[in-house]
């Protein structure tokens, strides 16, 4: 206790020191706090696209698809897919009305090549119920609408798209693929809208939306036949409970259930199914996938950048380490007759050592919290404005306008963090500091 | 009753590869209350007689006993202890800690001492800031003080832990004669009141002259005759 005010006295009447000390720890707490925000509010972002746009919380497909990862760059893996027999998505509706609060919707999605003026853009179709407006989550319009509920043949592209094939708002763009029996079939469609997939745009995504008619007629799927029905649950929090309930209720009903979890498909296996696939393989069973399963590839791209990012924060770290060691080295040479001042009067090392360690501490503590109260203001301040994205390209990390994520959880994180750090590297000059000879530090030369 | 007695101590510091003989076998007994002084010329052994005395180091042989405690017994952590219950030091060049004002200079060991109320503590250290004659100065910080008056803060610091036995290096050594004389009068005067032991050491002849009693060191050795 009265050593603690030992500490704050030197801390305070040595500002300049303390401030040297602190200025890099304010900054660390800064930047990591900001950074974290930053990339978590990607993060999050890019699950709410995947999710709204393309997964939903569960989805249900055929056993025959055997596509592994869904949110995937465009591969010849689409071409395998299969659609939900009618019988068995007529079952699933029968189960789902237990489950009023179950949001249930379809998707039906082919690999198309999209062509216009010459020019060829290989692509995933994905045609999209009516009513699915979670789409407009994942996808940012920049010009146009979405394709409106009752028409069919209308289409959204990416901008990127756009320029390449040379299309504009109202134009038609010629669609062709091979239908479920092997046979080319193509189809007109409107251009309605352009813009980006949130955060997908950034690994060059490909993929368009449509609704749900233009691709079922492109597949030669009937209007009960679709690849993909998709489950929103109102409560995410019992998402492992609902899934484990639907499965036993689908195999009840005699539905084969495969959980994808337990058999993830390499991307061998693509290859293989892609050269023996058969379509008339009678294979009866749905395969159910869990959104946290579902675009692992994106996903493993925003956790890389994740790790990155921290791997950077604790290069910071050990830069402002080193700097720790440094200083409270000095600062032990610099107060060598004090140190052994306070030794001849009866202070034992451990003592000596907490009024260092203590000063060290009240520093890193005050300037982390600083740090992170300057942050929470910034970005307070930045979430308020609602500034649009600063750069192009951001906008599609973070959306229309950049929303940082204030987690207290993260800032408390951050602040143990740099505390743990503070102390480590404080603690081996200090206590080399403490261990004067005490006989030896008063002696006046 | 003895408060001191330094029996055949011999320090022997290494130096390099070759050792340097501080103290070459020192007998002497202080009696308790007793005002004396080391003197002696520069490298006589003073200073590290005191450090020994003062249970900063060991002596590489002999005997040192405080009362009836023989110091060798004692681990580092004991040593902590007898130096902050039983011993106050002054230093030639006052080490006072220069981000604390005069009053807390002079509490600074009662803080670790959990024997003492605060109230208590607050009294003694008024008390001895008192007699120092520094209560006006209370607030003010080492280097705002001349160096008598850092030597007072540091007198008092030295006694208020209630010592038995009062160490003091050359305590007048970056003083004016004057200053350094009233230095050794206001030291004399806490000795006679309080029968605090005070042994300080010393190469300036007015300075011993205030002392009742001289002991002489030259080359590690107590020269007897010498007075
Ligand atoms: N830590 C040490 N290491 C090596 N030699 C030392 C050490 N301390 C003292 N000495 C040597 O021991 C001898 C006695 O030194 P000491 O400091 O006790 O003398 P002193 O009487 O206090 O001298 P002064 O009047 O100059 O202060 C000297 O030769 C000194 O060089
Ligand atoms: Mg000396």
């Amino acid at each position: 206790m009265k050593l603690a005010f030992l500490s704050l006295k030197s801390a305070t009447v040595k500002l300049w020191r303390s401030v040297t000390l602190g200025f890099f720890i304010f900054m660390v707490a800064f930047v990591m706090l900001f950074a974290n925000a930053f990339i978590t509010a990607a993060k999050n972002k890019v699950e709410n696209v995947i999710l709204n746009g393309f997964t939903g919380h569960i989805q249900l497909r055929s056993a025959g698809s055997r596509e592994g990862d869904m949110v995937v760059q465009y591969t010849p893996g689409w071409d395998l897919l299969k659609p939900v027999e009618p019988g068995t998505l007529h079952t699933i509706r029968e189960i789902l009305t237990q489950y009023p609060d179950v949001h249930v919707t379809r998707l039906c999605r082919r690999a198309v090549s999209l062509e216009a003026n010459g020019k060829k853009q290989e692509t995933m179709l994905i045609g999209i119920d009516h009513g699915m407006d979670s789409v407009k989550e994942a996808f940012l319009l920049s010009e146009g609408a979405y394709p409106s509920l009752s028409g069919n043949n209308e289409i959204l592209l990416t901008k990127e798209q756009a320029s390449l094939l040379g299309l504009g708002v109202g134009d038609t763009v010629k669609t062709v693929t091979k239908n479920r029996y092997g046979l080319k079939s193509e189809a007109e469609l409107k251009v309605v809208g352009i813009g980006d997939y949130i955060m997908l745009s950034l690994f060059s995504y490909q993929a368009n939306y449509t609704q749900l008619s233009t691709v079922q007629y492109l597949s030669g799927y009937s209007a009960e036949e679709t690849t993909d029905i998709l489950l929103f649950l109102p409560d995410t929090q019992d998402l492992h409970g609902m899934v484990k309930a639907l499965s036993a209720d689908l195999s009840r009903n005699g539905l084969d259930i495969s959980v994808t979890a337990e058999e993830k498909l390499t991307s061998e296996d693509l290859i293989v199914a892609d050269i023996s696939f058969d379509e008339d393989e009678d294979e009866q069973g749905i395969l159910l996938s869990t959104t946290e399963e579902m675009g692992e590839a994106i996903k493993a791209v925003t956790g890389t950048l994740f790790v990155v990012l921290n791997i950077f924060l604790v290069f910071l770290m050990i830069i402002v380490s080193v700097l720790i060691f440094n200083l409270v080295y000095m600062t032990g040479i610099e107060r060598y007759r004090e140190i052994g001042t306070f030794r001849a009067i009866g202070f034992s090392k451990p003592q000596v050592i907490r009024i260092f360690m203590g000063e060290i501490i009240a520093v890193s503590i005050i300037s982390t919290i600083l740090g992170i109260l300057a942050g929470t203001l910034i970005m307070t301040l930045l979430n308020r404005l609602s500034v649009s994205s600063p750069l192009p390209f951001l906008n599609y990390i973070m959306g229309e306008t950049l929303y940082l994520e204030l987690n207290p959880y993260q800032m408390l994180i951050n602040l143990l963090v740099i505390l743990g750090f503070s102390v480590l590297s404080s603690f081996l000059p200090a206590y080399r500091a403490c261990a004067v000879d005490p006989a030896e530090a008063i002696r006046t030369v | 009753m003895k408060s001191v007695t330094v029996k055949n101590v011999k320090k022997v510091y290494p130096l390099g590869k070759t050792e340097v003989y501080a103290l070459k076998g020192i007998n002497l007994e202080i009696e308790k209350g007793e005002f004396c002084v080391l003197a002696g010329p520069s490298g006589s052994g003073k200073s590290t007689l005191l450090n020994l005395i003062g249970c900063l180091d060991y002596p590489t042989e002999g005997e040192i006993w405080l009362e009836n405690m023989e110091t060798g017994m004692y681990t580092e952590a004991d040593l902590n202890k007898v130096r902050l219950h039983h011993i106050g030091f002054v230093f030639q060049s006052f080490n006072l800690i220069s981000v604390l004002n005069v009053y807390e200079n002079v509490e600074l060991p009662l803080l670790i001492r959990r024997d003492i109320s605060s109230s208590d503590r607050r009294k003694r250290v008024l008390d001895l800031i008192d007699r120092v004659g520094l209560t006006q100065q209370m607030k003010q910080k080492p280097f705002e003080l001349s160096g008598g008056q850092q030597q007072r803060v540091a007198i008092a610091r030295a006694l208020v832990t209630q010592p038995k036995i009062v160490l003091a290096d050359e305590p007048t050594a970056n003083l004016d004669s004057q200053t350094g004389i009233e230095i050794i009068r206001l030291m004399h005067e806490i000795n006679l009141q309080e029968s605090t032991t005070f042994v300080f050491s010393s190469h300036d002849p007015k300075v011993i002259n205030q002392a009742s009693m001289v002991f002489y060191l030259e080359d590690g050795l107590r020269k007897e005759n010498a007075v």
